[in-house]
C-alpha cells in the first residue's frame, strides 16, 4: 500500500465521522463481547481447576442440610455454621477403607478490624490436613504458630501485619493466591489459633462456636475402597450427616458454569455475525454511493488493486480501532465487575494467567478485524471491477 | 506522440440485442493536433473517447499509442500510462469529497511520482480561474468550478494526450473560451488534444474535425472541417 492510498484511507476515515464511528462501534461491540466471553469462559475454567485442586478429598462429610441446595455451597466458601458430632473424626479415621481424614471448622464474624463485610474463618488441623495446607504452601512454607492466621487474597491488612478479632490481635503470616470465590475474603487458621479465637469471643460474651465440633470432615479413601459401604457405615453411626463423594462435588458447579459459558458464547457469536453483516452492508452502501468517486480514481490512473486496497484499508482501519477500543472496554469492565460476578453468579471465577489473557485479547482483536475486513473483501473486489464508463454516467 | 485507432468497434447489449455504439472507427492524432469530435448525444462520442483513454476496451479493433497497443498492457501498466501520458476529462468526472481542490489535483500528480509541483498546480488553477478555490472542498463548488478542477487534475502531469468529453458543458462562454484556449496552447506546445463537444466555439481552435453519427466516425470536411 503506497502513501497515497494510506492518505485516502486516513482522510476518508476522519472526514466521514458518522460512517467511521458507526463501524467502530459495531466492531467494538463484537470485540468486547468476544473478549468478555472468552475471558469469562477461561476464568470459569481456571476457577473450577483451582477449586478442584484445592478439594483434594475423596469424600466430604457435612451436617445434613448444611449443604443448602447442594454441594457447591461449601466449595464456594458460603460457609455453613452447623457442626458435626465431636467424635465423628476419630470414627471416620477408624472406618475401614479410609486412608486419611481431617476436620475443618467454619465460622464467620463481623467483629474484625479488617473488613466491613462478614469475614469467614476457616480452621484446619495443620497436623492432619491434606487439602488446605498444600494450597497454602504455594505462598507460605513455614509452620503455623499459634496466634497466626493466613489471609485470603481480598483481606486487607494494615502495616503492622496484624488483624483483630474480639480485641485479640492475630498475626497475618501470609496472603493466599486468588481463588476466585468467597474464600478470597476468608481467614485460615490452625486449630490452636481457633481455640484462642474461641476464648476471645467467649470473653466478649459471644458463644458462637461449638468447641471441638467440626464443620466438615474430609477424607481420602484407600485404593479399591467402596464409597457406598463407607457412607453406609457413617450413616448407621451418625444421624443428620451428609456424605458426598468426590465425583458429585463439582457436578452442579460444572453444570452451572457450563450454562453460563453457552450463554456468553451464543451472545458473542451473535454480535460477531451482526457486526460482519453490518460491515458488509455499510461498505456495500458506501461503495455504491461512491461509484463515481472510484471511477474518477480509475480515470486518473488508479489500478483495480489500488481501489481494492482503499476499500479493504478503510475497513481494516475501522475494525482495528473498533476491536482495540472494544478490547480495552471489555478488559476494564471485566476487571471492574470481577467481585460482582463472583458474588452474583455463585460459580468459581478466577482470571487465567497473564499470558492467556494476552492471547485472548489478541484473538478478540484479530478475529473481528479479520472477519470484518473479510466482509468488505467482496465489496472491494466489486469496486476493483467497476465499469468506469457506466459509473461516471450515473447521476449523483 | 501518435495515437492510432483502427477498426474500433464497441458493442453493447440492449434488451438482449447487440448494437455497436462505435462501429469500425479509424482514428489518429499526432502531437500538436487539436481534434474536435462533433456529434449528437448518443452518437458514440463518449464510448470512443473512453476506449481511446484506456478506460474501456473496444470489442474489436486496435488502439495504439506510439505503436504500443493499449489493451495488451496489463492493468498496472495501462493505469500508469493513463496517469502519466493521458489527461482524460470524462463527462461526469467527480472529485473526492473528503479532499480539497488542491488535494484532489495532488492525488493525480503524486500517484506514480513522489514530488508534487505546487507552483504548477497553482498556475493551472489560475489559468482556469479557480485559484481562489484551492482550499475549498468539492461540496462548496458549483458544477462549472468542479468541471475546471477536473480539467486541472487531468493536465497536472503535463500529458502528451489530452482527451476531453464535453469539457465546457457547465461553463459560461468566457470560461469555455479560456478552456479551449488553454487546450490550444497545449496543442501548440506538442500535446495531442481530442475534444468531444457540442460547443461550436471549439471548432475555431481545432485543426482536425470528426463527425460522429450513430457510432460511425466520419472525418469532417464540411463547414468546420479544415482537412
Amino acid at each position: 500500500m503506497n502513501q497515497i492510498i494510506l492518505r485516502i484511507i486516513y482522510t476518508n476515515f476522519w472526514r466521514h465521522p458518522f460512517r467511521s464511528i458507526g463501524l467502530v462501534i459495531l466492531t467494538a461491540v463484537a470485540s468486547a463481547t468476544l473478549l468478555s466471553s472468552a475471558l469469562f469462559s477461561e476464568s470459569l475454567d481456571a476457577g473450577l481447576e483451582q477449586l478442584s485442586s484445592r478439594m483434594g478429598a475423596d469424600l466430604l462429610i457435612v451436617p445434613y442440610g448444611s449443604e443448602a441446595k447442594d454441594q457447591p455451597v461449601l466449595l464456594q466458601g458460603e460457609l455453613s455454621h452447623r457442626t458435626l458430632p465431636r467424635e465423628i473424626l476419630e470414627f471416620t479415621r477408624k472406618t475401614p477403607g479410609i486412608k486419611i481424614a481431617t476436620s475443618q471448622f467454619y465460622f464467620s464474624t463481623l467483629g474484625s478490624s479488617c473488613c466491613d463485610k462478614k469475614v469467614n474463618i476457616i480452621g484446619f488441623d495443620s497436623k492432619t490436613d491434606f487439602t488446605i495446607k498444600p494450597w497454602i504452601r504455594k505462598t507460605y512454607k513455614k509452620d503455623f504458630p499459634i496466634g497466626s492466621v493466613i489471609a485470603g487474597s481480598d483481606i486487607q491488612v494494615d502495616e503492622s501485619g496484624k488483624i483483630k478479632f474480639f480485641d485479640q490481635e492475630f498475626t497475618v503470616v501470609a496472603h493466599l493466591e486468588r481463588m476466585g470465590n468467597k474464600l478470597d475474603q476468608a481467614i485460615f487458621a490452625d486449630v490452636g489459633t481457633i481455640e484462642i479465637l474461641q476464648k476471645a469471643a467467649k470473653e466478649k460474651g459471644i458463644n458462637f462456636i461449638s468447641e471441638g465440633e467440626p464443620s466438615a470432615i474430609l477424607a481420602n479413601l484407600e485404593k479399591g475402597a467402596d464409597f457406598e459401604k463407607i457412607s453406609q457405615t457413617l450413616h448407621e453411626k451418625f444421624d443428620n450427616i451428609h456424605v458426598i463423594p468426590r465425583k458429585n462435588l463439582f457436578d452442579n458447579v460444572i453444570a452451572t458454569a457450563g450454562s453460563f459459558k453457552i450463554i456468553v458464547w451464543v451472545i458473542a457469536v451473535f454480535f460477531l455475525i451482526v457486526s460482519i453483516a453490518a460491515v458488509s452492508i455499510a461498505f456495500s452502501i458506501s461503495a455504491n454511493e461512491r461509484k463515481r468517486e472510484f471511477a474518477t480514481l480509475r480515470v486518473i490512473g488508479f489500478t483495480q488493486k489500488r481501489l481494492e486496497h482503499i476499500v479493504l484499508g478503510e475497513s481494516l482501519l475501522a475494525t482495528i480501532i473498533g476491536t482495540v477500543v472494544g478490547a480495552f472496554i471489555s478488559v476494564f469492565a471485566t476487571l471492574s465487575f470481577r467481585v460482582f460476578i463472583i458474588d452474583s453468579l455463585s460459580v468459581p471465577f478466577l482470571f487465567p494467567s497473564a499470558l492467556t489473557i494476552f492471547a485472548i485479547i489478541i484473538a478478540a482483536i484479530f478475529i473481528p478485524t479479520i472477519t470484518g475486513t473479510g466482509a468488505a473483501y467482496r465489496i472491494a473486489k466489486q469496486v476493483g471491477r467497476l465499469d468506469v464508463y457506466s459509473a461516471l454516467k450515473e447521476e449523483t | 506522440m501518435i495515437l492510432n485507432g483502427n477498426n474500433i468497434t464497441k458493442e453493447y447489449t440492449r434488451r438482449g440485442e447487440k448494437f455497436p455504439a462505435v462501429n469500425n472507427a479509424d482514428f489518429f492524432a499526432w502531437s500538436g493536433d487539436y481534434t474536435v469530435i462533433f456529434g449528437e448525444s448518443g452518437s458514440g462520442k463518449s464510448t470512443l473517447l473512453n476506449a481511446l483513454a484506456g478506460i474501456s476496451a473496444p470489442t474489436s479493433g486496435c488502439i495504439a499509442i506510439d505503436g504500443q497497443p493499449l489493451y495488451t498492457l496489463n492493468d498496472e501498466d495501462r493505469s500508469k500510462l493513463r496517469n502519466e501520458r493521458i489527461g482524460y476529462i470524462p463527462q461526469n468526472a467527480a472529485c473526492l469529497p473528503a479532499f480539497t481542490v488542491t488535494e484532489n489535483i495532488e492525488l493525480a500528480a503524486s500517484l506514480y511520482k513522489r514530488r508534487i509541483d505546487k507552483e504548477q498546480i497553482q498556475s493551472l488553477l489560475k489559468k482556469l480561474g479557480i485559484a481562489h478555490l484551492a482550499n475549498e472542498y468539492p461540496a462548496n463548488l458549483s458544477g462549472g468550478e468542479l468541471r475546471r478542477v477536473a480539467i486541472a487534475r487531468a493536465l497536472v502531469n503535463n500529458p502528451d494526450l489530452i482527451i476531453a468529453d464535453e469539457p465546457t458543458s457547465n461553463l459560461d462562454e468566457d470560461n469555455s473560451r479560456k478552456v479551449f484556449s488553454l487546450f490550444g496552447r497545449l496543442a501548440k506546445s506538442g500535446a495531442a488534444v481530442i475534444v468531444a463537444t457540442h460547443d461550436r466555439t471549439a471548432f475555431g481552435y481545432s485543426n482536425r474535425t470528426y463527425h460522429m453519427k450513430s457510432g460511425t466516425l466520419i472525418p469532417d470536411i464540411g463547414e468546420y472541417g479544415n482537412l
